[in-house]
């Protein structure tokens, strides 16, 4: 494995994962640890999200916490309901937040976060790359087997505005089996192909090897378990190991800069529809294939988490380089078929419209790869049809 | 829907709550037992200081088991109020929860340590003395294939130890000698 | 991998590791609204020049409050207390601590008192007694082994009252630690081999420890490959700053392991040397880091087998039947032991006979086994052990250790 640093590399993870039984009864003790005790709880509108919250304050009985709870947090987020929200945690005294369930509701708990810590303008003044001047108030999140894939990194967006942050990472991520159950195949299977995304751009990114440990587990125990969970969706530990991996992969996602599956997914998405996971379920292989073609010892080193390490081993890096392309595209086939998701049809996007596509996606600003691996990404997904 | 706000409702869990209560209860009357009979728990506590004082308590405000020693060095069940009593080790269970897998036997001392279940305040060296006792106790208190998990090494005591002390254990505990 | 049923992980500190870190401290601070830092250090890091390195390095861009070097071996409280006044006279607004445990203990020590501004340390001992952020606190570490720049625990001793003062608290943690191979560029050979031996019994323990996560477990064998690669060249060319940088980041991370995993008996045995004995800590856990294999192999065999793979890389895990693993994993670990003997021309000691002390006679005699033994028993790093120990197992690792043969059970 490769160690040279050339600049310093700086890597943060404020969140405390607390995961497996019982884990949202610790939520008052660990509260009390970072010196808050009365939090505000935000849920979803669906009938699951509900019986989610039921859980919840279940499980916060004979604690003697003191809290509040509102929502339900629509589908579609907005400045309106941001401000709503952060008007009843200032009026009711609360100091921290507890997301329950993922998707939106954290979306909504880091936006409210910013503007209830500082002033409700900071929520203007604080856009775009590390603007946050201090540290935010306490956030937890009570995780699920879905959600956006975003909930644990530093970033939030509304409508067209950004917001990337270390400060805006959960202090408390609590990953409890409960919330897992009912989980959608679709759902779960969206969110956890997204971060194997994070995870590969992240390992792939650079060479900070603080992100190391996190990229292997959450590839490992992606490869791991997702077919066990397509095939069972009522394995419970199954389950509750793709939800570490979401984490892991949102946490080592956040100390790098994002990387061109991503963008250009999310510039793909409106031009052809479909979901985000479907969509990187076809880019990725195509993006390991373009970074094996220019630097294939960076995709030797996943070898071992795609490939496993008991039996032979390849002794060439281009051999191992190889391997992991083909591991991934398998796995990632294997998926798309047990979900039946249609392969990307980028054939009817011609040079410009690619170009464009390209383009929008680099000046996200948060790319650092170059223009032509991204049209060369396009072109061969193209071909696979 | 439009957005609502609610106080949350506080919940009580009465039937585990009292159960925990009565086990503490059990544990604490089955050590002070455990120390009249046992040569080796006797031998852990008088290690310990004059006066030594160790509660296991339920956080934020649970039941509680008290043990001291009293100024003759005998080991003493002193209830479930701690009072003015100064006491020098603390086993504190985060959560009612966790106290039910403790007693319940789903988590074991050694795993509920392991995940963070409890937090021990006081020397650490008192601590270990203490975890011994209590593997013995449960040793005494419980059947072997309970025991076996429960403990880290089930001893290698002769039956007639473990079932004389048995019976003495919980007669002593439930009459309170 | 492996999930256990319930497990919680921590980092919550801030890493900047690489080359010229140190210059980066002043922005650091900075952002969290502090600049005139107070630098605390012991005589030893001091002598070794890395003071200046970073006093350089960080006044170019703030100002620097107060310096001291005035930390002894252990923390202890009159010197928290003197130090707390140096700050306040100093009207300094935030800390680097540069050196190991003892160090970073009596810095976290002088927050707690500077920024509650209390008179009395003890008020704040145990755990949970602090409710606030404290000042900002960057660590500075300059051996890569402790990983006590990451902990949230601080131990302060009061020698009057004789106590040890053990404090708990997420607002312990630094703001940052900085990691730059200047500050282990220095290191003698056999302390650089010792230090990199107890960042490999960290990662080593909490791999098949029983608070083992899957975080702690990335972590530990992210860090074991590190070791396996560079603690050997550490030792041979010193000025190998990618080596040094290496074992800095791996001690990190093992710090990182077990902090969040905790350790088991060779720590148990090591502490009880330690403390009956005044061996440094590295070394006791190269003598008995192959014992806490062979004690607990038959629990964790499977764990211990896993290990090969970071330790001697993909090829021999690959070529290596299942159940020879561990033994490969036991036998390379004496190896680098003895890679290490030979590498700093014996100073580094293989087992116990091996260390002397300054008269050259063995600084851990058998006589005083059975005082180790008895320390060991009231070791709360024996509650994360696999399996149970008694007195006389103690006693049996002990005398296997004394000459280095292996462990029968």
């Amino acid at each position: 494995m490769e160690m040279v640093m050339p600049p310093p590399e700086e890597f943060f993870c404020p969140t405390k994962v607390l995961a497996g039984k019982r884990a949202i009864e610790a939520l008052p003790f660990e509260l009390a640890g970072l010196g808050v005790g009365k939090p505000l709880l935000l849920f979803g509108s669906s009938p699951l999200d509900r019986f989610r919250l039921k859980i919840v304050e279940g499980a916060l009985g004979e604690s003697g916490l003191v809290y509040g709870v509102c929502g339900p947090v629509p589908t579609d987020v907005d400045l309106p309901i941001v401000r709503e929200v952060a008007i009843n945690y200032l009026e009711n005294g609360h100091d921290a937040l507890v997301a329950v369930g993922g998707g939106t509701v954290v979306q909504t708990a880091k936006l409210v976060n910013i503007a209830v810590t500082g002033r409700p303008e900071d929520l203007a003044r604080c856009v775009g790359e590390d603007n946050i001047p201090g540290p935010l108030n306490t956030l937890a999140v009570i995780s699920t087997l879905g959600g956006t894939g975003y909930e644990s990194t530093n970033y939030v967006s509304l409508g067209d505005r950004r917001y990337r942050s270390g400060r805006l990472m959960p202090d408390l991520m609590i990953i409890d089996p409960r919330m897992m159950k009912g989980t959608e195949r679709g759902e779960g299977a969206a969110v956890v192909v997204t971060a194997l995304t994070q995870a590969v751009e992240a390992a792939l990114a650079g060479a900070n090897p603080f992100v190391v440990p996190y990229t292997e587990a959450a590839i490992r125990f992606i490869f791991e378990r997702l077919p066990l969970w397509l095939a069972e969706p009522k394995d419970g530990t199954s389950a509750l190991a793709l939800a570490n991996a979401c984490h892991y992969a949102g946490c080592a996602y956040s100390n790098v800069v994002s990387g061109s599956v991503h963008s250009l997914g999310r510039q793909l998405a409106p031009v052809v529809g479909g979901e985000a996971g479907a969509i990187m379920s076809c880019l990725l292989p195509r993006y390991l294939a373009c970074v094996a073609a220019n630097d294939p010892a960076r995709v030797a080193s996943l070898w071992p988490y795609l490939c496993g390490s008991e039996d032979y081993i390849p002794p060439s890096v281009p051999e191992r380089a190889g391997g992991a392309v083909f591991a991934m595209e398998e796995f990632l086939r294997k998926v798309r078929v047990t979900m039946g998701w249609d392969g990307l049809s980028l054939t009817a996007l011609n040079d410009e419209r690619r170009e464009t596509i390209v383009d929008a996606a680099l000046r996200e600003g948060y790319g650092v790869w170059d223009r032509e691996m991204g049209l060369r990404i396009l072109t061969d997904t193209a071909k696979e049809g | 829907m439009a957005l609502s706000y609610r106080s949350g409702i506080p919940g009580g869990k009465f039937f585990k709550k009292t159960y925990v209560a009565l086990m503490l209860w059990f544990v604490g009357r089955a050590i002070q037992a455990a120390a009249s009979f046992d040569e080796d728990v006797r031998e852990e506590f008088s290690a310990l200081p004059d006066g030594f004082t160790f509660s296991m308590n339920v956080l934020p405000a649970g039941p509680a088991m008290i043990v001291g020693k009293d100024k003759q060095g005998k080991i003493r069940y002193r209830g479930w109020d701690p009072g003015r009593q100064r006491i020098d080790l603390s086993i504190s269970i985060k959560n009612i929860e966790n106290a039910i897998l403790l007693f319940t036997f789903q988590e074991s001392t050694a795993v509920a340590t392991a995940r963070n279940r409890l937090i021990v305040a006081g020397e650490v060296p008192w601590a270990c003395a203490v975890v011994r006792v209590l593997d013995m106790v449960e040793v005494y208190l419980l059947p072997k294939v309970i025991a076996s998990l429960a403990v880290k090494r089930y001893p290698a005591w002769p039956l007639g130890r473990i079932l004389s002390g048995r019976v003495k254990i919980y007669v002593m505990a439930l009459l309170g000698w | 991998m492996e999930l256990p049923g319930y497990y919680e992980f921590s980092s919550r500190v801030r890493i900047i590791a690489g080359y010229r870190t140190l210059e980066r401290i002043p922005a650091v601070l900075r952002a969290s609204g502090a600049r005139r830092p107070m630098i605390i250090t012991d005589k030893g890091v001091a002598a070794a020049g890395l003071l200046r390195t970073v006093v350089e390095a960080v006044s170019g861009d703030c100002e620097v409050g107060a310096v001291t070097d005035d930390v002894p071996a252990d923390s202890d409280l009159r010197v928290v207390n003197a130090l707390s006044r140096l700050y306040t006279d100093g009207r300094c607004d935030s800390l680097i601590a540069v050196g190991g445990g003892s160090v970073m203990d009596t810095a976290k020590g002088v927050n707690i008192l500077v920024s509650e501004r209390a008179p009395d340390l003890m008020v704040f001992s145990g755990a949970g007694t602090l409710k606030r952020p404290l000042k900002p606190l960057i660590a500075v570490p300059t051996t890569a082994g402790t990983g006590s720049e990451v902990t949230l625990v601080a131990i302060v001793k009061d020698h009057e009252r004789r106590q040890k003062m053990a404090f708990v608290s997420y607002f312990l943690l630094p703001a940052a630690a900085v990691i730059d191979p200047r500050m282990t560029l220095s290191l003698p050979a056999a302390i650089t081999a010792a230090t990199g031996m107890d960042a490999l019994a960290h990662a080593v323990e909490a791999y098949y420890g029983l608070q083992k996560n899957p975080l702690s477990d990335v972590h530990a064998t992210t860090a074991i490959r590190l070791i396996s690669g560079n603690l050997l060249r550490a030792v041979l060319v010193p000025t190998d700053t990618e080596a040094r940088l290496s074992m800095a980041i791996a001690a990190t991370m093992a710090g990182l392991a077990f902090s969040n995993s905790m350790v088991g008996m060779v720590h148990t045995l090591g502490h009880a040397v330690g403390a009956v004995c005044g061996v440094p800590h590295g070394v006791c856990m190269a003598v008995l880091l192959p014992y806490g294999l062979e004690y607990n192999r038959r629990r964790r065999d499977r764990e211990m087998a896993e290990l090969l793979l970071p330790m001697a890389g993909e090829e021999v895990y690959a070529s290596t039947p299942p159940h020879q693993r561990t033994d490969r994993v036991i036998a390379y670990i004496r190896q680098i032991n003895e890679d290490l003997h030979q590498a700093t021309g014996g100073a580094h000691p293989r087992c116990f006979r091996e260390i002397l002390d300054r008269e050259g006679r063995p600084a851990v005699p058998t006589r005083i086994f059975g005082e180790i033994a008895e320390a060991a028993l009231d070791d709360g790093s024996l509650f994360y052990n696999p399996e149970d120990m008694d007195y006389d197992d103690f006693l049996a690792v002990l005398e296997a250790a004394w000459e280095g043969r292996a462990l029968v059970i």
